[in-house]
């Protein structure tokens, strides 16, 4: 497998840059929806010191780096898991000697290293000089937010993965994808930090495993979690991640039995 | 002669729903649905030895492209067996995916945005194709389908004939020892389908591969193929040699007549008394007939013909496979009696 990882890597970026025009248009996307909530937190800050433990610097830092974050994972691997299913175009895909998760992920992982290159090294000089976004100091802090990352990223991945095999069993998944997009951006920390929600919400939040999407990470980052907890969160975060694997490998082969290629 | 392909009571139901009509119909289908069961491909049996070459036939919706996904391992029967190369290709789909080259014409195999070598190159790493082997390969496709100008443009600036040699290539970069070709000459124009054609005919006398064909140009199976298999309604009506089924077919004949003037049908039954099996009023001038050797010989067609009509010209023509298949399609000719 690993001797196909780049050249699959390599297919999927060259893919995703083959329109000059499709990553400046989402290039342009991106710092309007940063802009407008560093706005939104400039107003909220404007009469506090702190919401909910957040000085006005870390919630800023907090919604650029999610933001961030998203610009590189989000690279629609549902809709096109969709759309090849709702073409038929997947039996070409499934009539290779590969596993096709495997054939998903890597080449899902080269869009993301286009979109980190094209789409977040910009937002990253935007988002600092714009909104100056703090960044930790210590290395350990660097190496435990990139493992947290890692595992967001493969947890988002699998999500995607499954909500695009989904397709295998109602023809149009589109809907689909949409409401589950809206409920991880929700219920991940995307659109604001969990403990902004009330006491109540935010514990039921806080044992999801979709925290360790956005709001895990970006705690690491903020040095917001006391270090000694850092390693056991992230074992925790681990674990989810492998149960999620196996909820998607086994639903892309209960998917393969009964699909049904469509199309001549 | 070993087998390659064996293929037995291979049968594929596929399960729709009834959608109700209007919008209170769409309504009642959230809530209780009805299915319909579609057989698209019903007991199919047939073997194919190795290096053959067999024309798969039949009229839109007979099942042919549903047959060659299961035998590429996408698909699962509803019941049946096949084995391929000693494979169950759904069972064993990674491993059998090795052994088979496929093409989908109304399909690509080709990364839409890249450049065509690019899609070459992933594929000579997923089959683990030795770079050494692969550049000799490539070189060969290259000089057969005459893809030097199309390597490096992206698929999506390829005009249909163009993508199709490539696709081509692209099945053979793993050098499979059975082809499943699904209307590999969909849409070509003349000329670039006996480019196809040579290529497919290569690789099936040079090279030894095991080739399945399904097409709806007749002309394609009568070049390339010996052997044909008719499906009709999901099932096998014909399985045997072109030239078996052209000795049976091949006492009728039919002739175009025109005319100096108008000529009708009803005359020209008339004068014949009745031994055409068929006549067909094309213009007003033209008339086109059918008739059995047996009741009337052609030397004595053409006689009364002259004798009695205002002819201008008469056609005659011969046993026609293509003829033949339209006849088998429409119902108006059976194989089996
Ligand atoms: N995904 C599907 N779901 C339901 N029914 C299908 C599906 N695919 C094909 N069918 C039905 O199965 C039958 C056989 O279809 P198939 O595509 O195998 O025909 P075909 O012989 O390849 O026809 P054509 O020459 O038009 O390509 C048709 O009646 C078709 O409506
Ligand atoms: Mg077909």
């Amino acid at each position: 497998m690993s001797s196909l990882a780049w050249p699959l890597v390599k297919i999927g970026a060259l893919e995703s840059i083959a329109f000059r025009l499709r990553p400046i248009m989402a290039l342009s996307a991106y710092p309007v929806t940063i802009f407008a909530n560093y706005c939104l937190y400039m107003a909220v800050f404007s009469h506090r010191e702190t919401v909910a433990g957040y000085t006005v610097g870390e919630a800023v830092t907090y919604i650029g780096i999610a933001w961030l974050m998203r610009s590189t994972f989000k690279t629609n691997t549902d809709r096109h898991i969709g759309y090849r299913v709702r073409s038929g175009d997947i039996a070409l895909d499934l009539m290779r000697p590969i596993y096709y998760p495997a054939l998903v992920f890597w080449q899902n992982l080269g869009r993301t290293l286009s979109r980190l290159l094209i789409i977040s090294v910009p937002l990253i000089v935007f988002s600092k000089l714009a909104m100056n976004i703090t960044t930790p100091r210590d290395l350990k802090t660097w190496a435990f937010f990139a493992a947290s990352v890692a595992i967001a990223h493969l947890m988002v991945f699998s999500i995607d993965f499954m909500v695009g095999v989904s397709a295998f069993f109602v023809e149009f998944n589109v809907e689909f994808a949409w409401t589950i997009d809206l409920t991880v951006r929700l219920m991940a920390g995307l659109v604001i930090p969990i403990d902004f929600f009330p006491k109540a919400f935010a514990s039921v939040l806080l044992h999801s495993p979709l925290k360790y999407i956005y709001f895990l990470p970006i705690q690491i980052y903020l040095g917001r979690i006391p270090a000694e907890e850092i390693a056991p969160a992230l074992f925790s975060g681990f674990l989810w991640l492998m149960g999620m694997l196996l909820a998607a490998h086994i639903l892309f082969k209960a998917g393969t039995r009964r699909l049904t290629i469509q199309g001549g | 002669m070993t087998e390659s392909i064996h293929v037995e009571n291979l049968t594929k139901v596929y399960r729709n729903f009834a959608r109700r009509e209007g919008l209170f119909g769409a309504i009642a289908d959230l809530f209780k649905r009805e299915y319909i069961l579609t057989k698209a491909v019903d007991s199919v049996s047939f073997s194919i030895a190795e290096g053959e070459i067999v024309g798969y036939i039949g009229a839109n919706g007979a099942g042919k492209s549903t047959t060659i996904k299961m035998l590429t391992g996408i698909l699962r029967p509803t019941s049946g067996g096949a084995v391929i190369n000693g494979l169950v290709p759904w069972e064993q789909r990674k491993k059998h995916a090795r052994n088979i080259g496929v093409i989908f014409g109304q399909r690509t195999q080709l990364y839409w945005d890249i450049a065509v070598i690019e899609t070459f190159n992933l594929l000579r790493r997923v089959y683990r194709v030795e770079k050494s082997v692969y550049d000799r390969r490539l070189e060969e496709l290259t000089t057969l389908l005459d893809l030097s100008s199309l390597l490096t443009k992206p698929t999506r600036k390829l005009s249909l004939g163009q993508r199709m040699r490539c696709d081509f290539a692209a099945s053979m970069i793993h050098d499979p020892p059975v082809l499943f070709f699904d209307e590999p000459t969909i849409g070509l124009d003349v000329s670039a389908k006996f480019r196809v054609r040579d290529a497919i005919r290569h690789l099936a006398s040079d090279r030894g591969k095991t080739i399945l064909l399904t097409t709806h140009d007749i002309a394609d199976v009568e070049d390339l193929c010996e052997r044909i298999i008719i499906v009709d309604g999901g099932r096998i009506i014909f399985d045997g040699l072109i030239r078996d089924i052209k000795d049976r077919m091949g006492r009728t004949r039919r002739a175009t007549i025109d005319f100096h003037g108008e000529v009708s049908t009803d005359e020209i039954s008339r004068l014949l008394d009745g031994r055409l099996l068929e006549s067909e009023q094309i213009t007003p001038e033209q008339v086109e007939i059918r008739f059995d050797i047996q009741s009337i010989k052609p030397s004595d067609l053409v006689r009364t013909l002259l004798a009695e009509l205002p002819v201008k010209d008469i056609v005659l023509k011969g046993p026609d496979l293509s003829d033949i298949v339209r006849r088998i399609y429409e119902g108006k000719e059976r194989l089996d009696e």
